[in-house]
């Protein structure tokens, strides 16, 4: 199978949204340190349906997904994009497999005298990193911003490392 | 006994490499083959042996020998091995590793539906060994670690570099 033609078929779709469901919960289970019974209670549903979702075999109603991403305390955004252009993307090296459903969209910037560390706010964030997906390969990519004058690299693929050990300086 | 060399797959792309057994017979000349492939798949041609037939994988013949009613799955494990390859956490029931006690080279198993198929760790990706079906598995299994086994025999020894056996996730 051609990755154009794996690209339209529905079962990439199907399995691209059942797998960020898995991680949404698999996420939520590390935050709150629940097993699945607890989990099962928190969203009022039997064990077996959270065997199910957490086996990737999810695949109910819409409202139940909105449902779902709630008790989570997130929102389920849903974007369509012209699929001659995320092929297009997709053979130049632009598209992440990342879903929005299962990133998190932090960064820091360092200033250039490396002394400096700003944890930019979401909002900014989510501006810079549509920014990158739409530009740049997944290398390494650095970017230069200035804010108050002052000279700031991002490093993407850093920003998990620096944000271990801005969180274990403090 | 066969010779062996290897191929990407075409649907499958990431910051791992994913790539397939090509069984070859005794006779053939396995190193020069094994250029060529990387010669056209560097120019992104599909690799094909002088008489123009295209060099197949196992998985291309596996994915050739399935019923209609498997296609919609078999999309969905090439799905899998693309989140896998770009190092997305999936459910274990999609993606498991199966290496057994004090064995050196790292097994995996992916499977969907009614569909296995069988591989190995390699430097930065995987190897994709052998393919079959669930009501199969025991046979499956002895026929994956034997071609494993042939396969990593005829490699030579200074160029052979193994994903060994971590404590951490795949």
């Amino acid at each position: 199978m051609k990755r154009e033609e794996l690209i339209r078929n529905r079962e990439y779709w199907i399995v691209q949204i059942q797998n960020s469901v898995y991680n949404l919960i698999e996420n939520f289970l590390k935050e709150r340190k629940f097993n699945k019974t607890q989990l099962a209670d928190h969203l009022g549903v039997t064990k077996g349906y959270v065997s199910q979702m957490l086996s990737g075999e999810y695949n109910h109603k819409i409202s139940k997904l909105v449902d779902l991403s709630l008790s989570f305390n997130k929102a389920p955004i849903v974007t369509f994009v012209d699929i001659d252009q995320y092929i297009q993307d997709d053979k130049d090296g632009k598209v992440s497999i990342e879903h929005p459903l299962n990133s998190t969209i932090e960064c820091f910037v360092i200033s250039s005298d490396s002394k400096s560390v700003l944890r930019l706010d979401s909002k900014f964030s989510e501006i810079l990193m549509a920014n990158w997906y739409k530009n740049s390969s997944h290398s390494s990519v650095s970017t230069s911003v200035y804010l108050d004058e002052n000279a700031y690299s991002i490093n993407y693929s850093q920003y998990n490392k620096l944000a271990q050990s801005t969180e274990n300086g403090k | 006994m066969h010779k062996f060399v290897t191929k990407g797959i075409e649907a499958v792309k990431g910051k791992q490499q994913f790539k397939q057994l090509v069984i070859l017979p005794v006779t053939a000349d396995a190193e020069k083959l094994q250029r060529e492939i990387d010669a056209q798949e560097e120019k992104n041609e599909t690799p094909k042996f002088e008489d123009s037939n295209t060099i197949e994988g196992v998985l291309d013949v596996y994915e050739k020998s399935l019923e209609d009613k498997y296609k919609s799955s078999f999309a969905g494990i090439l799905t899998y091995m693309n989140l896998v390859a770009n190092l997305q956490k999936v459910p274990e029931k999609k993606f498991k590793d199966v290496t057994p006690d004090k064995e050196d080279v790292k097994e995996y198993e992916f499977k969907n539906g009614k569909l296995r198929v069988y591989l190995i760790g390699i430097p930065n990706g995987k190897l994709i060994i052998h393919c079959g079906y669930k009501n199969e598995q025991p046979e499956d299994f002895v026929k994956f670690r034997s071609l494993k086994k042939q396969y990593l025999e005829g490699k030579v020894p200074k160029k052979v570099q193994h994903e060994k056996r971590r404590i951490d996730t795949k």
